[in-house]
């Protein structure tokens, strides 16, 4: 568990967002007085131990762009969200993606509905589907992805681990 | 306007892409595992 995220609302001094593994996406309300849980946050993930939950979501991490700091992306555990009110309700919008299992997620630096993910094949195992290292990207602000691979490894991506001179292959 | 986009994998590869990810290159390689990147331009 970390805290990983911290968000500067350049419109508001008074505002940051701060994200953290295992327990959320929040903000403050009236400086660092007050922070609140972003009540409808991430109910939205069946996956959730508890959907409705205030806390303990696993957001892997948020991205804002600075013109529009009312529209937030997230990169949850499972999912990948948006919200257009500050953090207030969000939606999934992973769509096509291969996983929505993840860590990064990234707003193009001039374009505002451009983001970025790395999908992963899941919690239990941690490479890229396939074995193809790809990023993806939606110009729509989520939902409509497309996969990024030129420059990209997209074979040879997994190495098998080394046999001990038994021939069984270490455990990790 | 294009924008460069880095991102480190934990095989110690940095990659690197001018024109919003459409093209990429490997910026270097055989580091240890990269958690985390910073990106400055310089002037």
């Amino acid at each position: 568990m970390c805290l990983h995220t911290i968000l500067l609302d350049p419109s508001n001094p008074d505002r940051i967002f701060v994200a953290i593994s295992a327990a959320g996406a929040f903000r403050t309300r009236r400086c660092w007085q007050d922070l609140e849980a972003d009540k409808q946050g991430t109910q939205i993930s069946l996956r959730a131990p508890d959907s409705t939950a205030e806390v303990g979501h696993c957001v892997h991490r948020i991205a804002m762009h600075p013109s529009r700091p009312s529209v937030l992306f997230m990169q949850k555990h499972w999912d990948v969200m948006r919200s257009d009110n500050a953090g207030d309700l969000w939606h999934e919008v992973s769509d096509n993606l291969p996983s929505d299992f993840g860590f990064p997620i990234d707003v193009h630096a001039h374009e505002p509905e451009t983001i970025y993910v790395v999908p992963i094949k899941s919690d239990s195992e941690h490479f890229p589907p396939d074995g193809k290292l790809r990023v993806y990207r939606s110009r729509t602000g989520g939902n409509q992805w497309e996969a990024l691979t030129n420059g990209l490894p997209q074979k040879r991506l997994l190495r098998q681990r080394p046999a001990r001179r038994d021939g069984r292959r270490l455990a990790r | 306007m294009n924008a460069a986009s880095t991102f480190g994998t934990t095989g110690g590869q940095v990659y690197a892409s001018a024109d919003a990810g459409d093209t990429w290159n490997a910026v270097v390689r055989d580091l240890p595992a990269v958690l985390s990147i910073e990106a400055q331009t310089l002037p």
